[in-house]
């Protein structure tokens, strides 16, 4: 608002006559915005498509879309369109849900990922993000619309991860999905260019000594709680008869002693109760099936990260019920290999996956914006075996599922958000182009068209 | 005789008592008056050819055609410029040493490692600052309390104008925690410390529900955490990078605090957020950045003030003791107002604005009736990078004096004519 | 008497073994395929390659197979020249840090990379299935002027077979690695200088006091031996144009990340450029650049500097920078035939031609397509990997 309009808003508003009618004014020109707004931001999308990879069902051939309050409201070749719906023209165009990249370091700060050695499963990976930078607009380019970011690969227990939508908000609060998404850990970790089988036990056995003596806070808490409400009843009970009656004196109950919370045990016990997955990275197959006895004396829902060497022994992972987040599909993403990608195949996922295994796909690259080679990652394990559907399937649904956030995003549903990308082409192919990317109904993204 | 010898002794202890008290600095004279060619008021129109009354150190009033007392001591300030002295509403110059290695001491006082002998306080007052808050540096999360002094007395106590004053803290991580493991110790704390006064509060309701006298106090070292969660003390939250602001907004939500943000130059890319919340920000020193636009490789000038000028973002600014330009606050304020920020606010930002940030704005920070007869008389505009300050008023007392500044004068003074070497023949 | 009978009898007997040896080999081949991207003479489709002796007797349309001939039907397939990766560092070592760069001298030029590879090395094996078939081998950056590159495939039966170029050229470096705290040169016009100063030494080299670092030094400078300059930044790549111009060098310019910056330089002068694998960048600007290299007319070939990047992934390069607009041809072409020509080996391989050596890579799709998957790899007409249907 430039200074003469204010001068003039302010003269208008010192009006004696206005200022007597102060109130009414207010409320009228408040109603007026209201309306105003509404009639314009809530109006109604429809997307007429050529192709519609719904994910969750069978692709629609030439259907429509219509979103209205940021959520997909129908969906189907046979949809009504209201009369003040905008409609965007993509007749022979796919459209496919918002990507998600579940190994990303998008909005992270560097500095976060250091290589200490500890179990910390309170620090949240919120306070280590930046929203300020730019590099997420190259990647929802390239049809990302949420990433699954988690603390570093070297803490046993590194934190709480989150789910973050690439709206451009600058306020972390309106970028995220889902906090506390899951708890990020890491077993058989090398450092530099060695691994002792002897610190890779002790990773194990320091989880497992974590997970006990959170059994043991979880108990003592319940038992605090029992003598605080107990303590509570007696007390009001003292009270009541001491106001009334003065014959007998009771004995004044006496209050337990403090319990003292540990935000860090509060984390891991509702890991034990199944409220939140525990993320574990684990490379080797002593490393991974360590992990999945670990799942199994604890009950926790159980995601394996990375899990390089799974393909190894597919039919216990299977067994155990874990979901896998596959990645880097190739070593190619990461800095110089490390020793934990020795026996690194790109089969990997499409050997898992054909073993009914739950499995997620992630770049797991080498900075925030390696996020963008999703659809690369995906296409190179459909190159190696992975069924392109689920190749598909596997960067969209399958992550939201892991993460907790499949009733808001993954794919193209009616009720879920209105997160998705219009392309000229498949998106596996080489030479597609994002035309457009919607967030919540919002376009976010526009390819101008090129010389 | 012996008259003639008492006479004589009497006449020395009169001039001796006579030279004593001419060399003593002039004594606080109970009114006064400066008859000044431009007065900067701050808080209302500039005045020209105008008065300032002054009546034990505050003052009385402030005009064109003011009647001067009979018994007032006239200053004659016709080719002067008279403005409030300036505030500077954060530093950690003048400490024995600026920050902690211990994380969380909230309790310690600059009040206790402030130096008056330290060469950033004679800097100051001859730059025209009159009144500063000294707070702990950066490096420490809960670094402690600060003080309000002016940057004139031999002792700590001389120089007080308000104790306990703001208390700092840190979001920038010491050394090898991350930014995560730093916001959760702070979370900790405060945690803690509320663990802490519920069973406090339990232990004094269990007292007197038996009828007994309870005097136990709250631990002194806690004591400043619990009054800036009562909002007794103003929260300074340094932010060194733009992702650090988020954090600051969730500790002042949270918490429900009084906060100041003092800003690192990355921070002002966050303008959008502190402009939502309305909160009261210190600029860095540095207020011209540059930085490469990504996808044009070309460099773009930001400068600092105007973009939380245009944002409607009240701020102050701070100097810096090692670099040049940014060490002065008229500088500070003539970059502003070169760069298109209105005059009237930038010569706020260095007055009015940080004396209301730091709680002093009742006495300091403008030229009114009530308010403390502090001020600077330049020698023109402050805003003219030609002007010196030529002398300094607080309270009423002349506290500096150019033309009596030993040190300035032997930097400016001309060299003395070099001597021709005798010719040796 | 009897020694001469037994003796015979014994020749006689052994010579059917021979002879079922010779039969073994299967390096008489035809290949019927639904498209042969032959890189220079266009696409081919539904057309067959005549194998005999390891080399391409025949490219053509007709698919007409000489009798006794084996032939493999890959008539819904695509068949392009085995993939070329112009600059790597497989099969030298378990432990690469140590065995690429000698890091005690900061010259070397007499020190061949050949010497520490190992054909049989678990790495090489476990690439056979990538579809590269040739690569350079070079040294590290942390020389100067380093070793010798050799250009090997990573398959032959004989040395001769295996081993294309022994000696391809001298590895020149001007990164920052090659500098060093503890040795010359310290500081980046050091580099420059000392580069200098071995090359002008040359002049001073007498041949009767024979030193074989002088001597290579000596065909860099006088007989056009070539020189692989590795550079990354535009002042790095400036300088070592500069060389090239200074004493005549054949140069190629190995990285040249930001050589688009310059491009003109490059082009103007023919200098090839071994570009750096993809994915080692991320941003949009960084992915560009190989792209407006071409359009700048500068030839480009692919690498993957393994293992700094997977070589599996050399043709990931090809389709990333399609997808940030390089021409399908071009990207083809720096796979193949222009890695060829810019290693002085093109009479041998890069192109589907008549003549050349059987090395080629049968997909099942566009070899162009992240989602095309090699199914089988031909060296010298063998046939050294097959895929296994999971």
């Amino acid at each position: 608002m430039n200074p003469v309009k204010i001068e003039v808003l302010i003269n208008f508003m010192e009006n004696p006559v206005v200022m007597g009618h102060k109130n009414i004014i207010l409320i009228s020109s408040m109603l007026l915005l209201f309306t105003f707004t509404s009639a314009f931001g809530d109006q109604g999308i429809a997307i007429r498509a050529g192709h519609i990879l719904t994910i969750s069902d069978n692709p629609i051939e030439n259907g429509i879309i219509l979103i209205k309050g940021g959520k997909i409201e129908a969906l189907g070749q046979n949809v009504v369109l209201p009369e003040d719906v905008r409609l965007i023209d993509a007749n022979d165009k796919f459209v496919i849900p918002g990507l998600i990249d579940a190994q990303s370091r998008l909005f992270v700060m560097d500095s976060e990922l250091d290589e200490s050695r500890t179990i910390a499963p309170e620090l949240n990976i919120l306070d280590a993000i930046d929203p300020f930078i730019k590099e997420y607009r190259e990647v929802l380019a390239q049809g990302v619309t949420a990433v699954c970011v988690a603390p570093g690969s070297h803490g046993l227990i590194g934190g709480r991860s989150a789910v973050l939508k690439l709206n451009g908000s600058k306020n972390i609060d309106r970028m995220v999905l889902k906090a506390d998404a899951t708890v990020k850990a890491a077993v058989g970790m090398s450092t530099g260019n060695t691994s002792s089988s002897l610190a890779r036990l002790e990773h194990y056995s320091s989880i497992r000594e974590a997970l006990i003596a959170t059994k043991v806070y979880m108990q003592t808490k319940e038992k605090a709680d029992r003598e605080m409400a107990e303590y509570n009843r007696k007390k009001a009970e003292y009270e009541k008869k001491d106001s009334g009656k003065e014959t007998e004196k009771k004995e004044k109950p006496k209050r337990p002693a403090r319990f003292r919370s540990s935000p860090a045990s509060d984390v891991l016990a509702q890991v034990l109760r199944k409220e939140i997955p525990l993320q574990v990275e684990a490379h080797r197959v002593t490393d991974i099936l360590n992990v999945l006895r670990l799942a199994d004396e604890f009950g926790f829902t159980l995601i394996l990260d990375k899990c390089t060497e799974g393909y190894l022994i597919a039919d216990e992972i299977a067994r155990r019920k874990a979901s896998v987040i596959v990645g880097p599909v190739s070593t190619s993403f990461v800095d110089m290999p490390r020793l934990e990608y020795r026996n690194h195949d790109m089969s990997n996922a499409s050997i898992l996956s054909k073993n009914g295994i739950k499995t997620a796909l992630g770049v797991s690259g080498r900075d925030g914006a390696s996020s963008k080679f999703i659809t690369l990652a995906a296409a190179m394990a459909a190159a190696n075996g992975m069924d392109k559907d689920a190749a598909l399937r596997a960067i969209t649904l399958t992550p939201a599922e892991m993460f907790g956030v499949a009733d808001r995003i993954g794919s193209l549903q009616v009720g879920k958000d209105a997160d998705l990308v219009i392309l000229n082409g498949h998106p596996l192919d080489t030479q597609t182009r994002v035309e457009m990317v919607l967030i919540e109904g919002k376009v976010v993204f526009e390819r101008k068209s090129q010389q | 005789m012996k008259s003639k010898f008492y006479i004589a002794l009497i006449a020395t202890f009169l001039t001796a008592y006579v030279i004593n008290a001419s060399a003593r600095a002039a004594p606080v004279r109970k009114k006064l008056a400066i008859k000044a060619g431009s007065i900067i008021t701050i808080s209302g129109a500039d005045i020209k050819n105008g008065t300032i009354l002054i009546e034990d150190g505050i003052v009385k009033a402030v005009g064109k055609n003011i009647e001067i007392p009979w018994d007032a001591f006239v200053i004659e300030a016709k080719d002067r410029v008279v403005m409030p002295g300036f505030v500077l509403a954060h530093t950690s110059s003048g400490l024995d040493r600026a920050n902690e290695n211990v994380p969380e001491v909230p309790f310690l006082s600059t009040f206790d490692s402030i130096d008056p002998v330290s060469f950033y306080f004679e800097d100051s007052l001859r730059d025209g600052v009159v009144a500063m808050l000294v707070l702990p540096g950066n490096s420490t999360l809960l670094g402690g309390t600060g003080t309000v002094v002016k940057p004139h007395g031999l002792t700590v106590e001389d120089m007080l104008i308000k104790p306990y004053t703001g208390l700092k803290i840190s979001l920038q991580p010491t050394g090898n925690t991350s930014r995560m493991g730093h916001m959760q110790r702070f979370r900790r704390y405060i945690s803690d410390l509320k663990d802490y006064l519920e069973e406090y509060e339990q232990r004094k309701a269990d007292v007197k529900e038996e009828n007994k006298p309870f005097d136990e106090e709250i631990d002194i070292r806690k004591q400043p955490m619990v009054d800036l969660l009562n909002k007794k003390l103003t929260a300074f939250i340094y932010c060194d990078i733009a992702a650090d602001v988020p954090k600051a907004i969730e500790i002042h939500e949270t918490y429900k605090l009084n906060t100041v943000l003092v800003l690192g130059p990355d921070c002002y890319k966050a303008v959008g957020l502190i402009a939502q919340k309305k909160l009261p920000v210190i600029l860095p020193p540095q207020l011209v950045v540059w930085e490469t636009n990504e996808e044009t490789n070309e460099e773009e000038m930001k400068v600092i003030p105007m973009i939380f000028d245009k944002a409607g973002v009240r701020f102050a600014f701070q100097t810096e003791t090692s670099q040049y330009g940014s060490r002065y606050l008229w500088y500070q304020a003539a970059t502003a107002v070169r760069y298109g920020m209105k005059r009237e606010e930038a010569l706020k930002s260095i007055t009015l604005y940080p004396a209301q940030f730091i709680g002093v704005d009742d006495r300091l920070g403008s030229i009114q009736a009530g308010k403390e007869a502090t001020f600077i008389l330049l020698t023109s505009d402050p805003l003219d990078a030609q002007a010196w300050v030529d002398k300094v008023m607080i309270a009423g007392e002349i506290v500096y004096e150019k033309e009596k500044d030993q040190r300035l004068k032997k930097l400016i003074e001309k060299p003395e004519e070099v001597q021709k070497p005798k010719d040796t023949d | 008497m009897k020694k001469i009978v037994l003796l015979s009898i014994l020749i006689l007997l052994s010579i059917p073994c021979c002879m079922v040896k010779a039969a073994d080999a299967p390096e008489n081949l035809a290949i019927r395929a639904g498209r042969i991207w032959t890189v220079t003479d266009g696409i081919i489709t539904d057309g067959v390659i005549i194998i005999k002796n390891g080399k391409i007797q025949a490219v053509r349309k007709k698919p007409d197979v000489p009798a006794e001939i084996e032939v493999l039907d890959f008539s819904d397939k695509d068949v392009m020249p085995g993939l070329i990766d112009a600059h790597c560092h497989i099969g030298l070592s378990l432990d690469i840090y140590s065995e690429i760069d000698e890091t005690v001298l900061a010259v070397t030029p007499d020190m061949q990379i050949i010497d520490a590879f190992n054909p049989l090395a678990d790495d090489v094996k476990k690439v056979l299935r990538s579809g590269v078939t040739t690569v350079l081998l070079a040294p590290g950056n942390k020389n100067p002027i380093g070793g010798q590159t050799a250009v090997v495939k990573l398959f032959g039966k004989k040395t001769k077979d295996r081993v294309l170029k022994r000696a391809a050229g001298v590895k020149f470096s001007l990164r920052d690695e090659a500098l060093m705290p503890d040795r010359r040169p310290t500081s980046r016009a050091g580099l420059l200088a000392l580069i200098r100063e071995e090359l002008n030494n040359v002049k001073a080299y007498k041949e009767d006091k024979p030193d074989l670092r002088m001597e290579v030094l000596k065909s860099v400078v006088d007989a056009n031996f070539p020189v692989y300059i590795s550079t990354y930044t535009v002042d790095e790549i400036t300088s070592a144009v500069a060389l090239v111009d200074e004493y005549n060098l054949n140069a190629v310019l190995i990285g040249a990340e930001q050589g688009d910056e310059i491009a003109d330089l490059i082009a103007g002068r023919n200098i090839p450029v071994i570009y750096s694998p993809l994915l080692l960048f991320s941003r949009d600007k960084d992915l560009k650049r190989v792209v407006n290299m071409a359009d700048g007319g500068i030839k480009v070939a692919f690498s993957s500097s393994a293992p700094e990047t997977s070589l599996s992934d050399l043709r990931t390069s090809a389709i990333t920078a399609v997808k940030y607009g390089l021409d399908k041809e071009v990207a083809l072409k720096s796979l193949t035939i222009n890695a060829a020509q810019i290693l002085g080996v093109s009479k041998r391989v890069g192109s589907i031609q008549r003549g050349k050596d059987a090395d080629l890579v049968i997909l099942n799709g566009d070899p162009l397509q992240p989602t095309s998957t090699v199914e089988m790899v031909i060296i010298n007409g063998d046939i050294v990997y097959q895929r296994q249907k999971i």
